[in-house]
């Protein structure tokens, strides 16, 4: 399995990190991420108890020139709104609201990683982050 | 007399071939025959799926870019044999079908109105997942039209979910 144009992979060092993929939450609704050479946010909206509007903005530089614009476009096929992994985000999530409501009681824990009940993990193979942030989200909105 | 009436039936040939095309790109797309689809276009084709939103403004983001037939063929592999998603119909109605004129190169101009509706097998319903436009240039390759460029610019102001496959 290889890809016919792998140029789209292509990682150009930008910034003084190691890192090719960050990505940070910022209470509540906002996402930044970094995904190779792009730059997006997502803002999420929600406009009613099943239902959220997302927000996707895709950032150029003004310093780009032509050719690393076309790269950053070509890029967003990866992480945009539609992107590989994006397209599948976007589809995981209704399939979990999708379940979610078919619970009886409307009440429904799997945990990953049950050792870290909520806060911080030393691996990535756990829920332990959003558990925290769900208590906290929680707590403010006096549930 | 007769010339100027071979250039009308040459006209009416063209957009009968074009109208021909657009109906087989639906029925790869509805059938999900997405290697038959990527094979519509010319190796050097531009394919961007974007909202009218972007296009106005003279934004470049598209949901989908592809700016080579690899690209494209990339696009339609991924989601034959990787990507995973929710099970849906899909039907694309083709019409308005506007032959805009020639390129100096020989490309055709084109434009027609798409609807995109879809299936997904939670519901029963239809829903009209996008509305836009195609702004086409159609190349010959070996006799046969092919895509060298498909702008499908749609009007809907959010997407249901996701686009899961092409436009």
């Amino acid at each position: 399995m290889q890809l016919r144009e792998p140029r789209f992979m292509d990682f150009v060092q930008e910034f003084d990190s190691s890192w090719s993929v960050t990505m940070s939450t910022i209470w509540p609704n906002l996402i930044v991420q970094r995904e190779m050479n792009t730059l997006g946010i997502r803002q999420i909206v929600p406009n009613g108890p099943h239902e959220f509007i997302m927000k996707w903005t895709m950032f150029g530089f003004e310093g780009d020139d032509a050719e690393m614009t076309g790269h950053r476009l070509r890029q967003g096929n990866l992480m945009g709104p539609a992107g590989f992994l994006g397209l599948e985000d976007n589809e995981a999530m209704k399939f979990v609201q999708d379940g979610m409501r078919r619970v009886p009681g409307k009440r429904h824990l799997v945990k990953l990683d049950p050792v870290n009940e909520a806060g911080t993990a030393d691996t990535l193979i756990s829920e332990a982050a959003i558990r925290a942030m769900y208590k906290h989200w929680r707590a403010e909105m006096g549930l | 007399m007769a010339s100027r009436r071979e250039a009308r039936l040459d006209a009416l040939l063209l957009r009968a071939e074009i109208d021909d095309f657009n109906a087989a790109y639906a029925a790869a797309l509805d059938e999900q025959r997405l290697s038959d689809w990527a094979e519509m276009f010319t190796e050097d084709a531009f394919y961007v799926v974007i909202s009218r939103e972007n296009a106005d403004r003279g934004l470049p983001v598209g949901l989908i870019y592809c700016d080579s037939k690899k690209m494209i063929y990339d696009r339609a592999f991924a989601l034959e044999k990787t990507t995973m998603f929710a099970p849906r119909y899909l039907r694309h109605i083709i019409g308005n079908l506007q032959v805009l004129g020639e390129n100096a190169d020989g490309g055709v101009r084109a434009r027609a109105n798409y609807v995109l509706t879809q299936v997904l097998y939670d519901r029963p319903e239809a829903k009209l997942h996008q509305v836009g436009v195609y702004y086409d240039v159609f190349r010959r390759v070996d006799g046969l039209l092919k895509l060298a460029e498909r702008r499908c610019v749609y009007d809907s102001l959010l997407i249901d979910n996701a686009l899961c496959l092409p436009v």
